[in-house]
């Protein structure tokens, strides 16, 4: 439903700032000048209280000549997607840093920087996502850089920055919680945390460059699938989404069911493999056998209703290639009600374990402001109070047809946190039963369709760790430009806060409390004649 | 006619040597059911220990020999310690108890600096961790079985009265309380705690030293459960062979019922489980002793 009020303000806005503005469905299109950037950036995010959800440069120059750069927001009480874009110099882009207006666009900045080759003026600057050898003129998403073009990598070797006034803990990037590799060097006193310094992306999968070069639309929903092993379907809906969206796709009906039934059997899934990890962590292993025997059922339960009990592969542009036949929705809503039964029974138990309780309860806080101001995703700023979820603020596939409840806790906490995720899964549960009591008939699947070039799709979807975004820009038989923001980018930032004074016990169960969802190849540490050093693998 | 324990000495020994890996076999198979898990074989750990006896160290540290000579000395003090509490179940000389306690206590504190002999933060801060809990849980387990033997003397020789009853209970109480904690189960593996300090006084050992560090560990599960046995079964069927029979039945009770209890429950952390083990301590010891001087001198 378009919402003239909000409509007008961001009118407005881009009239008073040399800009220019035009509405595609939910988003909103702003092209302003470089020089008038911060200034609107600050009034969508601070004035407005739009979420930042990610930036995108994009080399245009086979296309105008120009660099862009484009910050996207979404405005969840008005439900629109706001896109803000400037054009940079095709020879020098220099584009001026939101961070002193938006921090939560700290990260994306930089990224653009290492990747398009864009320079940001009134920050500091630092390489995020390419290795330290990298060349630093080489740009791997510019589109005069072949996608198969590698620098011959060079061995370095990285020392662990000393304090003399507090210790270091290294956790990472190989340590017993942390399921995927990263790295968090612990600064403590005592078994106090006193800071932390965060280092990842140390290798980039680069499959954007991949999906952009290499492959074509179709293809591309399978490679979005394996950016995540736990919420690829997320990724793999909000892409076709997006595509979707810039093509002004008509899907069926009864598509957009089976894709919202099959997002909420991975958010269960997520929860209950998130909640087994948290009670490992707590040393509860109870918790976590009894957990993760629970969700075995939706392991079984996705593989009756997509043919796989992880990484599902049905989605298409256009809709899905599996349907659900009677028999398999009545065998589903059988399983439902067992999980439903099971986990409530479970649950009561391990959260009434002193340890459990004592241990979540008022440890790694993250204030609402600092939620807000990062602009942290899902659970984890559910539980700071901050009451934002796509699939009701930005309605996608099939929600709108459900019914639910969105969990906010005010504390910050690990319990909190938790606590969202436990009151979700149920929520997942009831969502799916709706769902599928109310199926529709008819096609699965577009037959004949077409997508234009120079097209602009954004969606977010609510994935288990919060929202996800795709920015697609239509090219010819495959995206021109196609940016994905997994929810963890925006909540690692946040973790500074979080660890900050908390006791060293607790730091794997805070980190572990975002959900984390790393890449999947980081360094290593390794310690030579008792001094410790990282170590670049590069093969 | 009395019967001496020299007939059974070396089989005796034998026994107490492997009985505790069995044990740990049982608890594994336990702790599976109890998470409805099929778990390993009870053999388990058996040949856990084996295998690792017959690997090399992945590494050479430098304080090796150290490290080494410590276990092997505790291992030894921990049998001995098994040996003279079954001289105080079968014989009853209580200073027997008073050598088996006071070589439990240096067994576990040989035990416990070892990882302090190896240059690793996680080894230091979990050795700290043990550190800081044997301080507080070392001086309870020795004072409550001291004064629950002393109690059980004194009830065997003289009239039971309902104060001593409730005195031997309270004793009692801190007694298994801190040989639970001694064993470093769940809530107490804060110098293990495989998360945060990623195996902590074990991080860097591998290994022969490794399965010696693990024997040792389950061997001061094994004395720290027999010794606050031994007053209780002396208790029930006096001293001799059968109150020791009655001790080895009990062990592998006593033993699951640890395993269950650490099942329920979640790891503590180190400023939060040494403090309350105190607060229980004092708390508990102080009314027993107080209770102990009233009866003593009524």
């Amino acid at each position: 439903m378009p919402n003239p009020e909000a409509i007008a303000k961001y009118v407005e806005l881009a009239e008073k700032s040399s800009g220019v503005i035009y509405i595609e469905g939910d988003t909103i299109h702003i092209i302003v000048p470089a020089s008038k950037l911060v200034d609107v950036a600050d009034i969508v995010f601070n004035k407005y209280n739009c979420s930042f959800r990610v930036c995108a440069g994009i080399d245009e120059r086979p296309l105008n000549g120009h660099f862009s750069l484009v910050h996207l927001f979404t405005d969840d009480k008005a439900g629109y997607y706001v896109a803000i874009k400037t054009y940079l110099s095709g020879d020098n882009p220099v584009a001026p840093s939101i961070v002193s207006a938006v921090p939560a666009a700290d990260w994306c900045e930089m990224e653009a920087r290492d990747l398009v080759g864009i320079e940001f003026t009134g920050r500091e600057t630092f390489r995020l996502v390419l290795p330290p050898w990298w060349p630093s003129n080489l740009h791997p998403l510019r589109k005069d850089v072949p996608y198969n073009y590698r620098p011959e990598p060079r061995i370095e070797s990285e020392k662990i920055s000393y304090s003399s006034e507090y210790g270091v803990i290294p956790l990472g990037p190989y340590h017993p919680t942390l399921h995927e590799p990263e790295y968090f060097e612990l600064y403590v006193e005592g078994e106090r945390i006193v800071d932390v310094k965060y280092r990842g992306f140390h290798v980039h999968r680069g499959i954007e460059k991949l999906a952009e070069s290499r492959m074509n639309y179709q293809q591309i929903n399978f490679l979005a699938e394996r950016i995540c092993g736990i919420c690829g379907f997320v990724h793999s809906t909000c892409y076709a989404l997006a595509v979707e969206k810039a093509a002004k796709l008509d899907v069926p009906e009864r598509a957009q069911f089976i894709r919202s039934i099959v997002l909420e059997i991975e958010r269960i899934h997520s929860h209950l493999l998130w909640l087994g990890v948290a009670f490992h962590l707590l040393g509860y292993d109870a918790g976590f056998m009894h957990v993760w025997r629970a969700r075995e059922r939706v392991m079984w339960l996705a593989e009756l209703l997509t043919g796989s009990r992880k990484t599902y592969g049905i989605n298409l542009i256009g809709g899905v290639r599996r349907d659900i036949s009677e028999d398999k929705k009545q065998k589903a809503l059988e399983v439902l009600r067992e999980l439903n039964r099971d986990f409530k029974s479970l649950i009561e138990v391990a959260l009434d374990v002193p340890q459990v309780k004592r241990r979540l309860t008022g440890t790694g806080v993250l204030p609402r402001e600092y939620a807000i101001k990062l602009s942290v995703e899902g659970p984890t700023a559910r539980a700071s109070g901050v009451n934002k979820d796509a699939r009701r603020d930005l309605p996608y596939a099939a929600y709108k047809y459900a019914s639910f409840k969105v969990p906010v806790y005010s504390e910050g906490d690990n319990l909190a946190r938790a606590l969202v995720r436990i009151d979700e899964t149920f929520e997942s549960i009831s969502i799916i039963e709706q769902l599928l009591d109310k199926l529709p008939g008819g096609p699965i699947l577009l037959s004949d369709f077409e997508i234009p070039e120079g097209k602009v799709g954004v969606q977010v979807v609510e994935a288990p760790r919060g929202g996800d975004i795709h920015y697609i820009v239509t090219g010819k038989g495959a995206p021109y430009r196609w940016r994905v923001r997994a929810p963890t980018y925006a909540n690692i930032p946040a973790l500074r806060i979080m660890l900050r004074d908390q006791p060293l016990a607790d730091a794997p169960i805070t980190i572990a409390s975002i959900d984390p969802c790393f890449s999947c190849t980081d360094r290593v540490i390794v310690i030579r004649d008792g001094r410790v050093e990282r170590v670049n693998l590069l093969r | 006619m009395e019967f001496s324990l020299n007939y059974i000495l070396i089989p005796l020994i034998a026994f107490y040597a492997i009985i505790p890996l069995i044990l740990d076999g049982l608890e594994r198979k336990l702790k599976a059911a109890l998470q409805s898990r099929i778990g390993p074989p009870i053999t388990q750990t058996v040949y856990d220990v084996l295998k690792l006896l017959l690997v090399k160290e992945t590494k050479n540290q430098p304080t090796l020999p150290y490290v080494t000579l410590t276990l092997l000395s505790s291992m030894v003090m921990g049998l001995l310690a098994l040996y003279y509490v079954t001289l105080y179940i079968v014989q009853g000389d209580i200073i027997n108890m008073f050598y088996a306690l006071a070589l439990l206590a240096v067994f576990t504190s040989t035990h416990t600096v070892t990882p302090l002999l190896v240059p690793n933060p996680y080894s230091y801060i979990g050795g700290m961790r043990e550190v800081m809990l044997a301080v507080v849980n070392e001086a309870a387990f020795i004072t409550s079985i001291s004064l629950y033997t002393i109690i059980l003397q004194k009830t065997l020789v003289e009239r039971v009265t309902w104060v001593s009853i409730l005195i031997m209970l309270l004793v009692a109480i801190v007694a298994f309380i801190s040989s639970y904690a001694t064993s470093s189960r769940v809530p107490f593996d804060i110098a293990e705690a495989e998360p945060e300090l990623a195996s902590g006084v074990f991080i860097e050992f591998s290994g022969r030293i490794l399965a010696l560090n693990i024997y040792n560990l389950l061997l001061r599960r094994l004395a720290a459960k027999f010794l606050v046995l031994a007053p209780t079964v002396i208790l029930i069927s006096g001293h001799g062979l059968i109150s020791l029979i009655l001790g080895l039945l009990l062990t592998p009770l006593i033993w699951a019922l640890y395993a269950t209890i650490a099942v329920v429950l979640g790891r503590s952390r180190v400023d939060i489980a040494p403090l309350t083990l105190a607060k229980i301590y004092i708390t508990l010891l102080l009314i027993s002793i107080t209770g102990l001087l009233v009866i003593t001198h009524a």
